[in-house]
């Protein structure tokens, strides 16, 4: 599942990364496979999703959470 | 020769560091020469004993893989170790709330073998939280000093300041950052382009930066494509690689006790960043900021009004009467006073705005605004220049650098001198309160109402023109957002009152100078003139004989102006801005506007106190201001909302167009920029006065 369609308040483990160019920038930024997050809001008119890994709040836009798996 | 050394603070955004820099240089620093938010380096002096500091304090990065124009100036200025300005020791602040993630960069520049001292910042906050550091495990594992500090509180301040003084080693690590295949190509890589240092090497491996040479660019390609390297998934693997190795570090170092742990900032999100509230909330903010801009500063302001007034009659009873004397008090004094008067309003501005720096909802904005700023052609960090170009385009076009996306880029960069800034406040305030009576509507101020509403259409109008910008221009690059969002903190006094204090000196000092030698000139040309005013006094009194001597001096007065030098420049560009209501005077304030808009209220006091005889505030002198042909008031409704207009949009300040030409690189959009926003303003200000004339 993508982490697009993730629910918001919910906990979930990240799978896998799609390779796009920002793949390597994600993972910069802690987005790896195998970290837990947690969903703590997505913005309105589809606008950017808002998850916390470990202790670290990440703001991304949706695009770029489609190339995030989650389970 | 005195001991010197240099110090870089070095860390991801919003861990501190320039709490921490200003902990260590005080007020001893020296800043960027515009009000508000620093983008560039910033340097400070700090002696220790017979040692003199000089610390430098870099934008926050994220990695060393630069994305935006502020990264890789510091990445380009931590690569560039030949140069004369390369520091001595790193010091690498990090956060104790969100260590892992901060180590990820401390472990790439230990990999540089640039010395490094770890300060571990916001200790007290993770101890109240029951997050336990242990630093001495922490030194023991990544090789380097590490201490434990609170650049809010003392903690630990002194201890850093020790470590300062002795040489810091630098680090020898294996490489861990590539998998074991690949060791060798890094060699290999380093011994062609004759690098030392491993890291650099792969740096200028796997990405081309700015300022990477033609050969190096060259060689590079060659490399890459005789190994068959995937770049992409060298760098993935570093990332997977560094965290592995930190997770098990920072495992055995930190403790977090949970049950004491408080989310403060988790539970503030859900109201702030509420699809209704949130939005509520962020209007609400913008909303006070400016009524109070209003009327807090409504009290200071009649002080130094007064203070300026009782000043200038001071001076002109105690100088001799004299040219000099009469430049002094109707020249100097009018022009400075001019823009004393608006230390106040810009002070609370810069106060409220470093406020929200501060606590850490700015990027809160940033996010609740992203989608919709996408429609515009910009990006939620749009909105950092956007909201600093309330106070100044200059920082605020800078900071448009943190926009990874060009596009995105340009269309801030040209939007946002459209915003109402500090400059435009004074001539604001000053034709307001000519047509706006000062009373309450409501609660509200009518005047702090009429003031909103030019902010208001500031931002309207630089919305309208970045969609224009947005359906003509392409998109060469797709653009992204990932950005961190920090803990809510309560903003600390220090840091606010020195950004206040560095603000306003340099809003000052930059006004000043340009008001005092406009004072100083236009004094002049307007004290001096051809035959017709050499005889301006006898032509008069030979044409009113019958006239008390005092009137008779006015009609001298206004006769010699309109003869002066001055007065013949202000006549020769009269038919240009008649149609939009003003008259030569008004003329000559806006010419000498032209290089920075605060002028214009210096200018018009200096224009029509010269001949005056009385100290009058400056609204009650305008107001009395008369047309010389028609008799009735210059300063009518129609003239001051085509005034308004005007400035609202007009690109009147000369820093603004150098900050863009040095920003953008690029003398077409520097140009594009002017000439839009003059015609803009031009025919705003032509269509209001023709309808409301």
């Amino acid at each position: 599942m993508k982490l697009t369609d993730f629910e918001v308040n919910k906990k979930g483990i990240i799978t896998e990364i799609l390779d796009n160019p920002v793949a390597s920038k994600l993972m910069e930024y802690g987005i790896l496979p195998g970290a837990s997050f947690y969903v703590l809001n997505k913005a309105s008119f589809n606008g950017p999703i808002f998850i916390r890994v470990g202790s670290n709040r990440i703001v991304l836009r949706r695009t770029e959470a489609a190339a995030v798996i989650v389970e | 020769m005195e001991n010197f050394r240099r110090i870089a603070l070095v860390g991801n955004p919003n861990v501190g560091k320039t709490s921490l820099f200003n902990k260590l240089c005080g007020l001893n620093q020296k800043t960027g020469n515009y009000p508000g938010v620093t983008i560039d380096k910033k340097r400070g002096q700090l002696q220790l004993a017979d040692h003199k500091i000089e610390i430098i304090d870099l934008p926050g990065i994220n990695s060393l893989y630069p994305n935006s124009g502020d990264e890789e100036l510091v990445v380009n200025y931590l690569l560039n170790n030949s140069s004369e300005d390369f520091p001595d020791t790193i010091v690498m602040v990090v956060s104790a709330l969100n260590l892992k993630r901060n180590l990820y960069l401390f472990d790439q520049l230990s990999d540089l073998g640039i010395p490094l001292i770890l300060a571990i910042n916001m200790t007290d906050l993770a101890e109240k939280r029951g997050i336990a550091i242990d630093a001495h495990l922490l030194s023991a594992e990544l090789g380097v000093p590490v201490i434990k500090i609170s650049a809010r509180s003392e903690q630990g301040i002194d201890k850093l300041k020790q470590l300062l003084l002795p040489e810091a080693a630098s680090v020898n690590k294996t490489i861990h950052y590539a998998e074991e295949d690949n060791r060798d190509l890094i060699h290999q890589f380093s011994k062609i382009i004759h690098c030392k240092n491993e890291y650099r090497a792969f740096l200028f491996l796997t990405q081309e930066f700015h300022f990477t040479t033609p050969e190096l660019r060259r060689q590079r390609i060659d490399f890459i494509n005789a190994n068959e390297i995937d770049i992409r998934k060298w760098k993935v693997n570093e990332s997977i690689l560094r965290y592995r190795y930190l997770s098990a570090i920072v495992k055995r170092a930190v403790v977090i006790e949970k049950q004491n742990a408080r989310d403060f900032t988790t539970k503030a999100d859900k109201v702030l960043l509420h699809p209704v509230w949130g939005y509520a909330f962020f209007l609400l903010i913008l909303f006070s900021i400016f009524q109070s801009v209003f009327w807090l500063a409504a009290y200071p302001m009649d002080w130094i009004d007064s203070a300026f007034s009782w000043f200038s009659g001071l001076v002109n009873d105690w100088m001799p009467e004299g040219y000099f004397s009469r430049l002094v008090t109707e020249g100097l004094i009018p022009g400075i006073g001019g823009v004393v008067i608006f230390v106040p309003q810009i002070a609370i501005l810069f106060l409220l705005f470093s406020v929200l720096e501060e606590s850490g909802y700015m990027p809160r904005i940033v996010y609740l605004m992203d989608r919709l700023m996408q429609r515009f052609g910009m990006s939620g960090k749009s909105i950092v220049p956007l909201i600093s170009g309330f106070a100044c385009a200059v920082p605020a076009i800078m900071s448009a650098r943190t926009i990874e996306n060009k596009k995105e880029r340009l269309i801030t960069i040209l939007v946002t001198p459209l915003l109402t800034c500090s400059a435009r406040i004074p001539v604001y305030v000053v034709v307001i309160a000519l047509i706006v009576p000062d009373e309450m509507m409501g609660v509200f101020n009518a005047r702090g109402i009429a003031l909103m509403a030019l902010y208001l259409l500031g931002a309207l109008m630089a919305m309208i023109a970045a969609w224009v910008f947005h359906k003509l221009l392409k998109n060469e690059f797709k653009s992204y957002l990932i950005l961190e969002m920090p803990e809510y903190l309560v903003p600390g006094l220090r840091n606010i009152l020195i950004s206040v204090w560095t603000s306003v000196r340099a809003f000052l000092w930059n006004a000043g100078k340009i008001i005092v030698a406009t004072s100083i000139i236009l004094f002049v040309l307007a004290t001096n003139g051809l035959d017709d005013f050499k005889n301006a006094e006898k032509q008069v009194t030979e044409t009113y004989t019958q006239l008390p001597a005092d009137e008779l001096q006015v009609l001298i007065a206004a006769r010699q102006l309109e003869t002066s030098f001055l007065g013949m420049i202000g006549r020769s560009i009269e038919p240009a801005i008649r149609p939009l209501g003003y008259d030569w005077k008004i003329g000559i304030a806006i010419l000498s506007s032209l290089s920075a808009r605060e002028v214009f209220v210096g200018t018009i006091s200096t224009i029509y106190s010269i001949g005056s005889e009385e100290e009058l505030k400056i609204t009650d002198r305008l107001r009395q201001e008369k047309n010389s042909n028609t008799g009735l008031p210059v300063f009518t409704v129609a003239t001051c909302v085509s005034l308004l207009l005007f400035y609202a949009f007009s690109l009147q300040c000369l820093s603004t167009v150098a900050v863009t030409y040095k920003e953008t690189q690029s003398l077409r959009w520097t140009l594009i920029q002017f000439f839009y926003m003059t015609a803009l303003a031009y025919f705003a200000a032509l269509i209001a006065y023709q309808i409301l004339s």
